[in-house]
């Protein structure tokens, strides 16, 4: 298992989400997310992985996984 | 120019009229530039009902942002015949009435400095990871969302 560094922005920053995590992949790191803060799946958001949006991919420790609701900027 | 490695494009706080004055001031020298384009974006006092909006608190994913600003500050020299252009956005809280998004395009005719500005604000508001908590006179606050 990878230890992953989590950040979230904007609404998700509410929810008191862990800063870390351990997990092989993105998909399974989101399903555990979402299994225990369920309020994340109200919103809209992507993945990003060390600064890049993706769907799927393995991760590596100290990876950094930021979940971006909807931006709002301007 | 474009510049070649990611510049900071944030600004705690509103964006002042003197900081947007000494901007212009400072293409003076610039004298190939013969048409400016300004996009400023101004905190709206929307009512809802919650109350008025009494201001804007914004944060951002500041190093992705600065990176994805220079992406796009690249594609605008790639798409448009510029002479400069700057960025700037407000970080912290932001006042209704002030000013929160600084967009600055300037080139030798104005077809490339209009629409390079418009451009570029539209791909700001779509791909700048910077969120606006909305802020209300009751200390209570709601997650601004931004219409597509």
């Amino acid at each position: 298992m990878a230890l992953i560094n989590i950040i979230c922005f904007g609404p998700l920053s509410d929810l008191m989400i862990t800063t870390t995590c351990e997990a092989n992949d993105l998909s399974s790191l989101k399903l555990q997310l979402e299994d225990t803060y369920p309020d994340i799946k109200k919103y809209t958001y992507n993945m990003a992985v060390n600064q890049r949006i993706l769907t799927a991919c393995l991760l590596n420790d100290n990876d950094t996984v930021a979940l971006l609701p909807a931006y709002s900027g301007g | 120019m474009a510049p070649n490695k990611p510049k900071n494009i944030f600004i705690n706080g509103p964006i002042t009229p003197a900081f947007i004055a000494e901007s212009i001031q400072k293409h003076s020298s610039k004298k190939s530039i013969g048409a400016h384009q300004l996009f400023l974006g101004q905190v709206r006092a929307d009512v809802l009902p919650q109350g008025a909006i009494t201001g804007i608190e914004y944060s951002a994913y500041e190093t992705m942002a600065l990176n994805i600003a220079y992406q796009i500050s690249e594609d605008a020299f790639a798409k448009f015949n510029l002479t400069c252009m700057h960025i700037y956005h407000s970080l912290q809280t932001v006042e209704a009435g002030q000013i929160c998004l600084f967009v600055f395009t300037s080139s030798s005719h104005r077809f490339d400095a209009v629409n390079a500005c418009s451009y570029v604000v539209e791909r700001i508001k779509a791909e700048l990871p910077i969120w606006g908590k909305e802020l209300f006179a009751d200390n209570t606050y709601i997650w601004k969302k931004n219409l597509i």
